[in-house]
C-alpha cells in the first residue's frame, strides 16, 4: 500500500507539473487528448493510451463520494477498467446507476468500464462513476486527489481529480445527506 | 387683434422659458451698490436671496486691469471679499459668479465709482436696468454665452433680451430631447 | 423575399427580436453570441477589453481559517471556471452546460483586496482609500477580500458565470456584496464611442485609449498587474432633474448634447481651462467636474470602466440609480486618490452624486493555460 501510495504521489506531482489544475484543459471535445492532465504512468509501459478529461471528485467531509470525468481510449483496442484505488480510501468501486422498478439505484458495474477503441466513456453524476466508499479524510474543494485505475490486462493508469463542490449526485450513493453541511471552510 | 394674440402667445412662451430662472438665487444688493459713489473701499459685500456656493469675484478698474481681492467668503447670504490695498479713485466694476443653491450659475457686474479729487465722476455710462443682469459686454459673440445669458436677471431684463431668451428656450428644449 | 422582409419589418415593431427571422440578422446575432475574448495572457482580460454591455461585480469575505493553501485551491477552481466559460465551454461539473455556449465576450477578472493578502500572510499592494468628505459609505457596498468582475454582452451569460463562480467560491468565502451594472446593449452604438451614463452625460471621454503607450503607462504595471477601485455612486436624480441645461453644463464643463468642452466644438477637443468669458471668469469653472478631474500627465490618468445601475423605483417613484464606478490604474495612491481628493474638495457635481460604496483591489497578472490567477501571490 505504501509503495502504491508513493507511486500515486509521484504521479500526482507529475500531473501537477503538467497541469496546475487537476482538471484537464481541453479546448474542445474533439481533441481531448492533447491537454490531458495525466498520461499513462511511465512505470507501466504496457498500459494502453488511456487518458481522462475533466476529472473531478465531489467534495465530502468523509465517507462516501464519487469521482467523474471522461475516459478516452486513444488506442486501437478496447480497454476495460476493472478496479480503482486512491490514497483517499481503501475501498473504491466502479459503479453504475440503473433503473430498478422505476427507482434509480447504484450498483457495482459488472465487468468494469469498457472504453471502446478510439472512443470514450463518460463518468458522470447519475451514470457510471468511480465510487469512493469510505473516504478517510475530507475532500476539500480544489484538492487534487490521485487515482489509479487498473485494466483487465493488469496495466494501470493514474490521474488526478480535483475536488469540486457539487449539490447533485446524491440520490444514488449518499441518501439523506445534508449537502449544505458538506462544504468545507478551506 | 391677431398681432396682439401673437404677442400674448410669445409672452407666454417667454415666461415659460424663463420660469426656471425664477428659482435661482438672485443678487439682492451690494456694498458698494450699483452705480454708487463711495468714499472708500476696504471690502466688497454682495447679498443674495439665499446662501450661494463656489463664489468667484473680480474687481476691474476702468482700463480693465484687475485689482487684487482676497478669496471671496460666503457668510450666510453674504459674499464678502477684502480689497488687498486701497485702490486709486476712479471707476470700477465688480464681476461676480456664484452657484445658486439649485446648482445654476449666476453672475453679473456691478459698476461703481470710488470718489477722489483726481477723477471726475460720471455715473450712468455703464448702467444696466437691474442688479445681477449682465452689463456691457463685447458686441461680438461670446463663445460660452449660455451661463451668462440666464443670470437670474428677471422678466424685465428678459423682455429686453427677447431674442436671446427665445434662442435659449429652443436650446433647452433641444437639449432635453437629445438628452433622453 | 421582399414580401418576407416587409412583413418582418412590420412585425418588428410589435415583437422584439423578430428581426432574427432574416438570415443575415440571425447570423449576425449568432456571431455576437459566439464572440470570445481570450482568457490567457500576461494581463487579465476585462480591463483593456472594450466594456461589455452587462456586468456584475461580486465581492467576497474570506471565511475564517482560509489560508494560503486554501486560497490556492480556490483560485485554481475559479480560474478553471473562468478559462472554460469565457471560451464558451461549460465549467467543470456545470449543471447548466448549455448556458456556456454563448460567451458573448465574457470576461472574468479577479481582484485581491487587502484582506486576502492578510489571509495569505502577504503584503498587500493596495490599501483602503482615505475617507473623502463627500463619502456616505454604506457597509453593504464597501470593502471585500476577493472581487470577481464578470462582464458580457449577454445578461444570461453573466448570470451563469456568476452562479458558477459563487458556487465554487462559497466554501472559502461569503458574498459581501453584488453590484450589477449595464451599459448600452451591444450594437446600440459603435464600439469605442463614449457612452452616456444614467445622468445623461458622456462618461469616459478623457479615458486613455487601449493600445496606446499612454494606456499601458496609466493602467498597467510592468509585472502585468493593475489596481481597481470600485465605488458605488448614487445619482441624485430627483434634484438633478431640477438642474437645467445651463447648470448641468456648467457643472460638468461640457455640452450635454455633444460632450464637447465648453471651450470646444467636438467631444474630443481638448478643454481650454485658461479661456475666460466676458467677466474674466474661466469658461470652464474652477469647480467644473472636468477641471477637477483633469490630469495633465497622461501616466497619471485613470481608466474609467463605468457601468450604470438602476435598482427598484421607490413607492414614491424615486429612482435608485447611479454608477458602479470602476477605475483601473497602475497605482491607486498616485493616480486615483489625488483625483478623488480634488473632486471631493470642490466638484460642482458633488451636489448630485453621493459615493455610497468603496473598495480597492489589486488585479493580479494574467496566466497561461497551465497557470492560475494569483499563482505568483499564493504559491
Amino acid at each position: 500500500m505504501s509503495s502504491r501510495l508513493a507511486l500515486s504521489l509521484l504521479a500526482l506531482a507529475t500531473a501537477a507539473a503538467i497541469s496546475s489544475c487537476g482538471s484537464a484543459e481541453t479546448p474542445t471535445a474533439a481533441a481531448p487528448v492533447a491537454a490531458a492532465p495525466a498520461t499513462p504512468a511511465p512505470a507501466t509501459p504496457a498500459a494502453p493510451a488511456l487518458s481522462i478529461t475533466d476529472p473531478w471528485v465531489k467534495t465530502a467531509k468523509k465517507g462516501m463520494t464519487a469521482a467523474f470525468g471522461t475516459l478516452v481510449n486513444n488506442s486501437g483496442a478496447d480497454v476495460t477498467v476493472v478496479s480503482g484505488t486512491s490514497p483517499l480510501s481503501p475501498m473504491i468501486e466502479l459503479h453504475e446507476v440503473v433503473d430498478k422498478d422505476g427507482k434509480m439505484v447504484m450498483q457495482p458495474k459488472q465487468g468494469g468500464f469498457v472504453i471502446p477503441a478510439g472512443g470514450s466513456h463518460e463518468l458522470k453524476p447519475g451514470g457510471d462513476h468511480i465510487m469512493i466508499m469510505d473516504a478517510k479524510e475530507a475532500v476539500e474543494p480544489g484538492a487534487e486527489i490521485p487515482f489509479t485505475l487498473t485494466f483487465a490486462d493488469g496495466g494501470t493508469f493514474e490521474f488526478t481529480a480535483i475536488g469540486k463542490d457539487f449539490a447533485g449526485a446524491k440520490e444514488d450513493y449518499q441518501p439523506g445527506m445534508d449537502m449544505e453541511d458538506e462544504s468545507h471552510n478551506g | 387683434m391677431r398681432a396682439v394674440a401673437a404677442l400674448a402667445a410669445l409672452l407666454a412662451v417667454l415666461v415659460a422659458a424663463s420660469a426656471p430662472a425664477q428659482a435661482h438665487d438672485q443678487l439682492k444688493g451690494s456694498d458698494p451698490a450699483k452705480d454708487a459713489t463711495v468714499g472708500s473701499l476696504d471690502s466688497i459685500t454682495l447679498t443674495f436671496s439665499a446662501g450661494v456656493r463656489f463664489p468667484a469675484m473680480v474687481l476691474h478698474d476702468a482700463a480693465g486691469a484687475a485689482i487684487p481681492l482676497t478669496e471671496p467668503e460666503v457668510q450666510g447670504k453674504d459674499l464678502v471679499a477684502g480689497v488687498v490695498s486701497p485702490p486709486a479713485p476712479g471707476r470700477y466694476v465688480i464681476g461676480w459668479r456664484v452657484v445658486s443653491s439649485d446648482g445654476h450659475p449666476i453672475e453679473g457686474e456691478i459698476p461703481f465709482t470710488l470718489a477722489g479729487s483726481a477723477t471726475a465722476v460720471s455715473p450712468g455710462t455703464a448702467a444696466v436696468p437691474t442688479a445681477g443682469a449682465p452689463a456691457e459686454r463685447p458686441a461680438g459673440p461670446v463663445p460660452v454665452s449660455a451661463p451668462e445669458e440666464d443670470s437670474g436677471g428677471g422678466l424685465l431684463w428678459a423682455g429686453g433680451a427677447l431674442v436671446v431668451l427665445l434662442g435659449l428656450g429652443l436650446f433647452l428644449v433641444r437639449g432635453r430631447r437629445t438628452g433622453r | 423575399m421582399a414580401e418576407l422582409t416587409r412583413r418582418g419589418l412590420l412585425a418588428g415593431g410589435v415583437v422584439a427580436g423578430v428581426a432574427a427571422l432574416t438570415p443575415a440578422a440571425s447570423a449576425q446575432q449568432a456571431r455576437a453570441a459566439e464572440t470570445v475574448v481570450p482568457f490567457h495572457g500576461p494581463r487579465q482580460a476585462g480591463v483593456a477589453t472594450e466594456p461589455q454591455a452587462h456586468a456584475v461585480f461580486v465581492a467576497f469575505d474570506l471565511r475564517e481559517g482560509v489560508d494560503r493553501d486554501a486560497l490556492g485551491r480556490m483560485m485554481r477552481l475559479l480560474t478553471d471556471d473562468a478559462r472554460r466559460l469565457t471560451q464558451g465551454r461549460p465549467a467543470l461539473a456545470d449543471t447548466e452546460p448549455e448556458l456556456a455556449a454563448s460567451p458573448a465576450r465574457l470576461t472574468v477578472t479577479f481582484g485581491f483586496g487587502p484582506g486576502l493578502y492578510a489571509h495569505a500572510d502577504a503584503k498587500s499592494p493596495v490599501k483602503p482609500l482615505p475617507r473623502f468628505s463627500v463619502d456616505k459609505l454604506e457597509k453593504r457596498w464597501t470593502g471585500g477580500d476577493l472581487l470577481v468582475q464578470i462582464c458580457a454582452d449577454d445578461p444570461l451569460t453573466v448570470t451563469h458565470a456568476l452562479r458558477m463562480i459563487v458556487k465554487d467560491a462559497r466554501s472559502f468565502a461569503t458574498v459581501r456584496w453584488t453590484q450589477r451594472g449595464f451599459r448600452r446593449a451591444a450594437g446600440t452604438q459603435p464600439g469605442g464611442q463614449t457612452q452616456r451614463n444614467v445622468m445623461g452625460q458622456l462618461d469616459g471621454t478623457a479615458n486613455p485609449r487601449p493600445g496606446t503607450p499612454e494606456f499601458d503607462l496609466a493602467v498597467w504595471r510592468p509585472d502585468g498587474t493593475t489596481q481597481l477601485v470600485v465605488r458605488r455612486i448614487k445619482a441624485e436624480l430627483e434634484t438633478w432633474d431640477a438642474a437645467d441645461v445651463v447648470a448641468r453644463e456648467f457643472t460638468i464643463g461640457r455640452r450635454l448634447a455633444t460632450g464637447a468642452p465648453l471651450t470646444g466644438v467636438k467631444e474630443h477637443d481638448a478643454p481650454d481651462f485658461a479661456a475666460t468669458e466676458a467677466h474674466g471668469f474661466p469658461v470652464i469653472s474652477e469647480y467644473a467636474h472636468i477641471r477637477r478631474a483633469h490630469v495633465g500627465d497622461p501616466s497619471l490618468r485613470i481608466l474609467r470602466r463605468v457601468y450604470n445601475y438602476d435598482e427598484d423605483v421607490t413607492a414614491q417613484g424615486h429612482a435608485d440609480s447611479g454608477l458602479v464606478f470602476a477605475s483601473y490604474q497602475a497605482d491607486i495612491e498616485r493616480q486615483f486618490v489625488p483625483i478623488q481628493r480634488q473632486l471631493a474638495e470642490a466638484d460642482l457635481l458633488n451636489e448630485w452624486i453621493t459615493p455610497i460604496g468603496s473598495a480597492v483591489f489589486a488585479i493580479p497578472r494574467g496566466c497561461d493555460e497551465k497557470g492560475w490567477i494569483g499563482q505568483e501571490v499564493l504559491s
